[in-house]
């Protein structure tokens, strides 16, 4: 079964997606910290990683932990989808970087296929 | 290169100031007279203004009165060169808006410090907009965006889902569908209304009927007020038991809706930042002259830093960027408080919890 590692800190939109997720066989596993998503991602190396933009901790935030991960040859293969409430502002450096770019509100449809997609490959 | 502007119809007196300030290294523009001077004002946009008061046709107090009136230059400098020392005519001039006066004869010392003074007063002044501005546009660019999206994805989010799988869906799955849908809506009409609020509070800020108005409403009964609030608030987090209240009551000048928000906001932090189980102790005195109200927490707390930037800008920040509101709502409580001459005070410890002391004029 795959996994899925949603990095969110906030509690309501882990809440949905664990619900958005129902409608996949999958695994899911939630952090709220970038530490914390990092421990996870190499620990389980998900299926797909689903990175949250604004998170707490003045020093990292999800683009930082995503480069991260993209960095460590255990882990760079994992596909990862930013869904952000942020202006999500791609250049050339990042748009091809990851798997899919969401801003929220977002269109669960849109987003289950994107993962469904991933997961099958 | 800092370009001044010196109006002053002596030629050998405006030639004069004209030599000390190009070696002091200043870009000089100089105007035989009012009409001159305006004219090169307009054209240039000077730094800063040396005029002389007296000269025939358009005077100093002219020249000045035209440059305060157009918006984009009331803060340049304006130092008025005279021969006259009467305190009238200075006050007449200052209240005009001058910066300055430098009176005839001066030393070259005495007119390069005046001018230093005021260039330096300029850009303290201009600073402290940028920062604030700074603030301000990274909030409205960055951060409301964010604290308005994430509420409405998961309205937006629920809804879809139960669009998608109403038919097939247990009961107690689409109540609960339901309750985060009206729990989103709660928070964004929240958000909202604290905005709304806020801006409300600015704008009134500026405005001295608008201020007095506010304490043309009287509570009688201070406490009974309090109490309802905090009750409120203790239901909405389910922690009725965490609440102490010893309250003194009193009769103080504000209206029932402002009190009322300036408690709420206040107790719902205290709510918001310690557990369940620990106890938020409310207190009010009535003194001689002022009514005081204690809101301690035994939660997580703040460190002197974060104290600190409780400021109006960077609490937004704050609050944005941990996703939890303080700052907004703290931000109004302040305002209103300082509104109705009263005064707030933070005393915190990291994990130790928070102690907000406010009062109020009786």
């Amino acid at each position: 079964m795959a996994t899925i590692l949603i990095v969110d800190d906030d509690q309501s939109t882990q809440l949905l997606m664990r619900r958005m997720l129902g409608h996949l066989d999958v695994e899911i596993v939630g952090a709220t910290r970038c530490s914390d998503a990092l421990r996870l991602a190499s620990e389980l190396v998900p299926d797909v990683i689903l990175m949250d933009i604004l998170l707490p901790g003045s020093h990292e935030n999800g683009w930082t932990t995503a480069k991260t991960i993209r960095d460590d040859p255990q882990l760079k293969h994992i596909p990862i989808i930013i869904v952000s409430a942020v202006n999500i502002i791609k250049n050339s450096t990042t748009e091809h970087q990851y798997e899919g770019y969401f801003q929220k509100p977002f269109q669960v449809r849109d987003l289950l296929d994107c993962i469904r997609a991933l997961v099958k490959d | 290169m800092t370009k001044i502007l010196v109006i002053e119809d002596d030629a050998a007196v405006r030639d004069n100031i004209m030599d000390t300030l190009e070696a002091a290294g200043f870009q000089v523009i100089g105007a035989a007279n009012g009409h001159i001077g305006l004219d090169s004002f307009q054209k240039q946009i000077p730094d800063l203004v040396l005029c002389d008061v007296l000269m025939p046709d358009t005077n100093g107090y002219e020249v000045l009165k035209a440059i305060r009136k157009d918006q984009r230059t009331t803060t340049v400098p304006f130092i008025f060169l005279t021969a006259r020392i009467e305190r009238s005519d200075q006050r007449a001039g200052m209240e005009l808006g001058a910066d300055d006066y430098v009176t005839k004869p001066f030393t070259q010392h005495e007119l390069l410090s005046a001018i230093e003074t005021q260039l330096r007063k300029r850009n303290t002044i201009a600073s402290k907009y940028e920062t604030a501005l700074h603030a301000l546009r990274k909030n409205i660019v960055y951060a409301l965006p964010h604290e308005l999206r994430t509420p409405l994805s998961h309205i937006l989010g629920h809804a879809e889902l139960l669009k998608m799988d109403a038919a097939t869906m247990p009961r107690g799955e689409i109540e609960s569908m339901a309750d985060a849908i009206i729990k989103g809506g709660t928070r964004l009409h929240r958000l909202i209304e604290n905005y709304l609020v806020y801006a409300q509070i600015e704008i009134m800020s500026s405005n001295h009927s608008e201020i007095e108005g506010l304490l043309n409403h009287v509570i009688k009964d201070a406490a009974s007020v309090i109490s309802d609030a905090v009750a409120r608030k203790a239901e909405e987090y389910n922690r009725p038991n965490d609440v102490i209240l010893e309250l003194e009551t009193a009769a103080i000048r504000i209206s029932h809706e402002n009190f009322t928000k300036i408690i709420e906001e206040l107790v719902d932090n205290a709510f918001k930042f310690s557990e369940p189980g620990k106890i938020i102790h409310i207190k009010s005195n009535k003194h001689e002259h002022q009514y005081s109200i204690g809101l301690r927490d035994y939660g997580r707390g703040m460190d002197k830093e974060q104290v600190q930037q409780l400021g109006p800008y960077m609490q937004f920040d704050r609050a944005f960027y941990e996703q939890q509101g303080l700052g907004l709502g703290f931000t109004i409580a302040k305002r209103l408080i300082e509104l109705h001459g009263g005064k707030i005070e933070i005393k915190s410890m990291p994990n130790k919890g928070t102690l907000v002391h406010i009062c109020f004029p009786i």
